[in-house]
């Protein structure tokens, strides 16, 4: 797929965190959750967490997530991930995980899948907005500086989203 | 070449640089102030080879020793030459989007004679092609930042540290993960499931929590991050001579050397 090469370094040895969008952070939440509203579980997760979907996802992205079931014990909660979990986003949050996932075990998306995703929904967003050709041709030529991808991948990525949204 | 690895590791200061440059220009050709030139200069170096070539140019390797002795070195004849003080503005501003630039051109250029001049193992930039290796970035979108486990700075290491929830055999462990990772040793498994007598399961937890603390500390300081320039603010400097400059090292842009770079 144009733009989604494997990734090219030690995986084990890097840590990676979002980077900013050009388009606001609300207007490319409400189309990301539109285009992967395919899949339940990032249904599941947005119910939950709302706006903090991203960062849930920025800080736990890959990580194997454990919800204990009725028969868990102490043990079982000391060593999942659910004190980080309460720590950072409330105790709310861990009960409405609960409801959602209990006795599961769920691996959100990894942060270098997410980082492709949102690259291509804010792409969207962005040339979406384009009224006429040439400000189009200059927000494509933006966008391919501020990706470092080339202009006819950008051209893709708006095509991809694009296509999914009208599908749904 | 250790005295260039420090030099590039310190911070980069403004006013001084531009002072150094001014005091150079006054007294043109004199050792001692490009010596100050040359070593207010060099962190900005650091700063390229930390963000955009941290993924080719790791410290070690042969590349790495090529681009610190060779970078500073023609950085310094530049310095000697006429073109620096007919062309050489003084714009405390734009000093910094001047001198990245010109590091990022000098790096590519000594890549780009590496390329032809020696067979550069493929393994050696873990397993990626010869092709993809100069395609640089191209592949992965710059939104995200990627950080080296070992390029953290100290106090991420130490705030991490805090953050660690465990405590006695289990603390040890992640605190053992936590350095391989740093020392970019990879994890030691075996040994761990060993020592603990705890499964690659476990392991695989106590990973997780590391970093999810690392990534916790980096969320937290983010304006750190924010700091680092893009490139495309780079090229947006207004002043003539880095215009000229610009257009100097943008002239092969058909040639596949640059494709994907810019």
């Amino acid at each position: 797929m144009l733009g989604h090469s494997k990734i090219q370094s030690d995986i084990s040895k890097v840590i990676r965190i979002f980077g900013k969008t050009v388009t606001s952070e609300d207007e490319v939440n409400n189309i990301l959750i539109t285009y992967l509203s395919k899949d339940l579980s990032i249904i599941s997760l947005y119910k939950v967490f709302r706006k903090n979907m991203l960062r849930f996802i920025e800080i736990f992205g890959g990580v194997v997530i454990d919800f204990p079931g009725e028969s868990a014990t102490e043990e079982d909660v000391k060593y999942s991930h659910l004190p980080e979990i309460s720590r950072l986003f409330g105790k709310k949050a861990v009960s409405d995980l609960f409801d959602e996932f209990s006795g599961q075990r769920i691996t959100p998306p990894t942060v270098d899948c997410m980082v492709d995703i949102l690259r291509d929904v804010d792409i969207y967003c962005r040339v979406k907005k384009c009224q006429s050709k040439e400000d189009r041709k200059r927000t494509t030529k933006f966008l391919s500086n501020y990706y470092r991808i080339q202009v006819s991948e950008v051209n893709f990525s708006y095509r991809r989203v694009k296509k999914e949204l009208e599908a749904k | 070449m250790a005295t260039y690895e420090s030099l590039i590791r310190k911070t980069f200061d403004k006013d001084k640089c531009s002072e150094d440059f001014s005091r150079l220009r006054s007294d043109p050709r004199n050792s001692e102030y490009i010596g100050a030139v040359v070593e207010s200069a060099l962190p900005v170096l650091g700063c390229l080879l930390s963000t955009q070539f941290r993924r080719i140019l790791r410290p070690g390797t042969e590349e790495y020793d090529e681009i610190i002795s060779a970078v500073p070195a023609s950085f310094f004849e530049y310095l000697n030459s006429d073109k620096f003080y007919e062309k050489y503005y003084d714009d405390p501003n734009t000093i910094f989007s001047f001198l990245y630039g010109m590091f990022r051109y000098e790096i590519l250029n000594t890549l780009k004679k590496l390329r032809k001049h020696q067979d550069i193992d493929s393994k050696m930039v873990n397993n990626f092609s010869v092709t993809s290796y100069f395609n640089l970035e191209a592949s992965a979108s710059y939104m995200e930042y990627r950080l080296f486990a070992n390029e953290l700075p100290e106090f991420i290491i130490s705030a991490t540290l805090k953050k660690i929830r465990f405590t006695e055999n289990d603390r040890t462990i992640c605190e053992t993960i936590l350095n391989s990772l740093v020392n970019s040793n990879g994890i030691p498994w075996y040994l761990i499931s060993e020592v603990y007598n705890i499964s690659k399961q476990e392991i695989r937890f106590f990973v997780d929590h590391v970093v999810i603390c690392i990534r916790e500390v980096l969320r937290e300081n983010r304006e750190m991050f924010d700091h680092v320039p893009h490139v495309m603010y780079v090229e947006l400097g207004n002043d003539k001579n880095y215009e000229s400059f610009r257009e100097g090292f943008h002239s092969s842009n058909q040639s596949d050397f640059w494709q994907g770079v810019d």
